[in-house]
């Protein structure tokens, strides 16, 4: 009975490492870590895997001016209003369209969780569209020639 | 404490470096979120521009490391961060004044990140070739960093952004929650399960 109970809390320290390692974990298991040699690792170990998380970013390098860079940023995004988008990349990033841009941004700052689309893509490729597009052009002409006669033709007018 | 130290001891070995802008320093990333109050004020007054300007100045550098974390490139990660704060200007209208500005900040970075990594696919951005550097007590950071990121590509995305805002980014487990829009007990869980499975990792 004892060694379950040491058991069970064995799993519940690892089901509360952030806990145990702020200090904040319940007295019964901060005392079971206290006594228990096997959780005592755990621990340590768990303490160098919080270090390596927290050295993740740590070979970022600030941007320098970074707050003037931002707000030349702003600037230009709504001095040029459609076509461009003028979030301009820091170092080089590939630019996106001024409307992908804007509505990430939105969708960013309203915390919604769907990516921004891509900008879309018809599955007809180009060639196939300009055929069926000349094809409806010519048919409608078509009717229109029919119903109107010839002198409507000539006239080149709709009616 | 002592990862603090830790932390604070490479960021001065970062800083020894000539070439290695400090923007953002002027203030520190570590502010506790009370300390926001004064973007949360100019929020409220319709000063959007001071309140971006200050969001950029106070937590530029801390985001620039989140990114980093998560997206393992210095020109992405740049392009996150300013992204990540024309997005909160363009939405400050929608930031509720009773939760953590930081929180909310830094969710948007995440999630900003995530679209990145998502749009990149299988491709895995490598150390970008302007960033060679020749200090060993660079390099060391660098590795460090690289290493932490290898292992943490293999904890599952949803627990490590819980970890590397917990410990990256410093905010507390109920900010966790509010910036990945999960309550606070499951915040707690993500972190312990990251460190779990970053632990086994480390030990392999």
């Amino acid at each position: 009975m004892a060694s379950t109970n040491q058991s069970e809390r064995c799993a519940e320290v690892l089901e509360h490492l952030g806990e145990v390692l702020d200090g904040t974990a319940s007295p019964e298991l901060r005392d079971h870590v206290a006594e228990c040699d096997r959780c005592r690792d755990v621990r340590h170990e768990a303490e160098e895997a919080r270090r390596l998380a927290e050295s993740a970013g740590l070979d970022h390098r600030p941007v320098a001016e970074l707050e003037a860079r931002v707000l030349a940023a702003l600037e230009a995004r709504d001095a040029t209003k459609p076509a461009e988008d003028t979030a301009k990349p820091l170092q080089g990033a590939p630019a996106k369209a001024h409307g992908e841009a804007k509505s990430e941004r939105k969708a960013d700052a309203k915390g919604e969780r769907k990516a921004a689309k891509a900008p879309a893509r018809s599955g007809t490729s180009p060639r196939v569209a300009v055929l069926v597009t000349g094809l409806a052009l010519a048919a409608a002409a078509a009717v229109v020639v029919w119903r109107n006669g010839p002198a409507a033709e000539a006239g080149g007018g709709w009616s | 404490m002592a990862s603090h130290r830790s932390e604070k001891h490479l960021d001065a070995a970062i800083t020894t470096a000539p070439e290695l802008g400090r923007a953002g320093e002027g203030e520190s990333p570590r502010t506790e979120s009370g300390s926001d109050r004064d973007i949360v004020l100019a929020i409220e007054r319709g000063d959007r521009r001071a309140a971006l300007s200050l969001c950029a100045r106070r937590h530029g550098a801390a985001l620039g490391r989140l990114c980093m974390a998560l997206l393992g490139s210095q020109v992405e990660a740049d392009d996150a961060v300013q992204e990540t704060l024309l997005a909160a200007h363009a939405g400050f209208d929608a930031f509720r004044s009773d939760g953590s500005l930081r929180a909310w900040l830094y969710g948007i970075a995440r999630r900003r990140c995530a679209r990145v990594k998502e749009r990149r696919g299988a491709v895995q951005a490598g150390t970008d070739a302007a960033d060679e550097r020749t200090a060993d007590e660079l390099l060391d950071v660098r590795r460090r960093a690289e290493r932490a990121r290898d292992l943490l590509e293999r904890v599952r995305p949803t627990e490590r952004e819980a970890l590397l805002l917990r410990y990256g980014a410093e905010l507390s487990f109920r900010e966790v929650g509010e910036a990945v829009g999960v309550d606070e007990a499951t915040a707690r869980k993500r972190v312990s399960r990251a460190l779990a499975r970053l632990r086994e990792l480390v030990k392999e």
